[in-house]
């Protein structure tokens, strides 16, 4: 248990029923964000989430988090071990797409964000547990060094590490994470798409990881969800098949350019398809 | 060019910020610090020139007295009315009303502002008087204030409380609306309650906004010093300018100017001194 602890939680399930988002504009014409989305994500799965922009992935994912509200349907999230009773205890995480870290808080205090809530004093209440587990982050994420930089003094790809450290500081059951590498320059992606692979190899918490990038999806999923647009909706969930270590030879290896290619098709196939025509 | 050229420029940041971060960015930062040295004897060989210049132009053009002094004259005038102890008076009583009135129009219009900015219904009620009293000119409220407040200080103040109030109330409104969405809904995602994200988000976020709001509220204030005296002081820096006009004194004028210049300028160097102790965060301007 007191292992668990330091590496975080226990992973949580999630499921969706017929998840259904209507976005009406001010002329009051409607957008089918997302249409009867049934996805079932198993505990401690990285889930990643691929599919063409407006395809409602974001939505789905704020939806998940409870930063949008789904027009109707319904997710449950339920950590793993608890009763059905105990589901609401599932503690969910969010890494933005942009850092949207407080440029009025250093680095550190960015992290410990989700701590020094109310809600959040409880997660580490006693200090020495609460300075381990931030120290711990801090060298996981690389962070140490930084930990007393404003926003505006580190780079952004430094930016992206608090906006993980930040999420993962509350030892959430499930982390979802939109997009968080897009901005990047392609070097600095691809050295954080393996130290998050790393990093979340340690963990049990599920994750949820929305991306337009297949190969990063490929690289860090066990499983992917594919979507399309017009109106969003799951078309198909697709296994990875992938090496126990994700380092630098599969990022560039042909296994998983093969699977990427594939995606790729069955995307492809969608734009072909009469119904979004 | 020097060889020794400083590292990092605004461009070579976006550059090194994948491969190198920090580099890159901590001698941009320091770079411009030294910018920032650099800047201040610009201000003081603007302001001597451009004295130089008035005082060569006046002497060379024999233009009139009554026109226009030289420096050199407003100078020695200076030192007459220092001598004899004329301005002490007025200078204590204005100085009294713009701190006072200042410090009353925030303590009131940074309250009304944030809430204003936060709660919408606030907004919608108080939105149409403020804006139509800022578009009022504040020359058609001085008579008003000093009918029933009397020529005292009170009045003054409550002139210059006045003016400073809206360009407070205002700034701080915008603040809190410009407050970046991602940023509230980290305060959401995160689990904040409604006033720890105000605490910790909308209201670190309006700083800027609130401290633009206070600079440009002193100017304001300054200006109502002068409008509240114009219609009746026992003293005060805008009569002794009344009286220093009426009385022909043109180089009397000019001081009175810049001692009402100099407060101005020295209650907005003031306030940038607070705004950059207290934003330290922000990233040094150039």
């Amino acid at each position: 248990m007191t292992d668990e602890h330091s590496n975080g939680q226990t992973g949580a399930s999630v499921e969706t029923h017929n998840l259904r988002r209507v976005f009406r504009d001010p002329t009051g014409s409607e957008f089918i964000a997302l249409d009867d989305v049934n996805l079932t994500i198993g505990s401690g799965k990285f889930v990643s989430i691929v599919g063409p922009s407006g395809c409602g992935k974001t939505t789905l994912l704020r939806i998940v988090m409870g930063l949008d509200e789904a027009t109707s349907g319904s997710v449950a999230v339920r950590s793993e071990g608890a009763d059905d009773t105990k589901s609401a205890t599932a503690r969910r995480s969010f890494v933005f797409q942009r850092p949207a870290l407080l440029p009025w808080r250093t680095v550190q205090q960015n992290v410990t964000f989700g701590l020094d809530t109310r809600a959040g004093r409880k997660i580490h209440p006693d200090r020495t547990s609460r300075s381990n587990h931030l120290e711990n982050l801090l060298e996981l994420t690389g962070l140490t060094r930084f930990r007393d930089y404003y926003p505006a003094q580190i780079s952004g790809g430094m930016q992206q590490r608090a906006n993980l450290a930040r999420a993962l500081a509350v030892d959430p059951n499930i982390l979802l994470m939109d997009e968080p590498f897009s901005a990047l320059d392609a070097m600095t992606k691809e050295r954080l798409q393996r130290e998050l692979a790393s990093i979340v190899s340690h963990l049990e918490a599920t994750v949820l990881f929305v991306t337009h990038d297949i190969r990063e999806a490929v690289f860090l999923s066990d499983r992917i969800a594919v979507m399309a647009t017009d109106p969003g909706r799951v078309v198909k969930v697709v296994d990875v098949d992938a090496p126990t270590e994700r380092d630098a030879a599969f990022q560039h290896s042909d296994i998983l350019t093969e699977q990427a290619r594939a995606i790729w098709a069955m995307l492809d196939e969608q734009k072909k398809d009469p119904f979004s025509e | 060019m020097p060889t020794s050229e400083p590292q990092g420029s605004t461009g070579s940041e976006s550059i090194s910020s994948g491969s190198d971060p920090v580099e890159g960015t901590l001698s941009v930062s320091i770079w411009r610090r030294s910018i920032r040295r650099v800047r201040v004897p610009r201000a003081v060989i603007s302001i001597v020139v451009g004295l130089a210049i008035w005082e060569a132009v006046v002497r060379m053009f024999d233009i009139s007295s009554f026109a226009l002094v030289p420096p050199s004259e407003i100078v020695r005038e200076f030192r007459v009315v220092i001598e004899q102890g004329l301005l002490w008076e007025h200078l204590q009583i204005s100085l009294h009303s713009l701190i006072l009135g200042l410090s009353l129009s925030a303590l009131i219009a940074i309250p009304l502002g944030l809430a204003a900015g936060t709660f919408r219904a606030m907004r919608e009620y108080t939105d149409p008087w403020i804006l139509a009293l800022y578009a009022t000119p504040m020359v058609a409220f001085a008579p008003l204030i000093i009918i029933s407040l009397g020529f005292g200080v009170q009045a003054k103040t409550a002139v210059v409380a006045f003016a400073c109030f809206f360009p407070i109330v205002i700034n701080t409104t915008a603040g809190v609306r410009a407050v970046d969405k991602d940023l509230i809904e980290v305060g959401t995602a995160f689990k904040a309650s409604h006033w720890e994200s105000f605490r910790w988000i909308a209201l670190p976020g309006a700083a800027p906004f609130i401290f633009a709001g206070l600079r440009l509220a002193v100017g304001r204030g300054v200006v109502g010093l002068v409008v509240a005296d114009l219609f009746g002081a026992r003293a005060g820096l805008g009569l002794f300018l009344l009286q220093s006009s009426q009385s022909f004194n043109i180089s009397r004028v000019f001081v009175a100017a810049s001692v009402l210049a100099i407060l101005g300028v020295t209650f907005t160097f003031l306030i940038a001194q607070i705004e950059r102790r207290t934003l330290r965060w922000r990233p040094a301007d150039d």
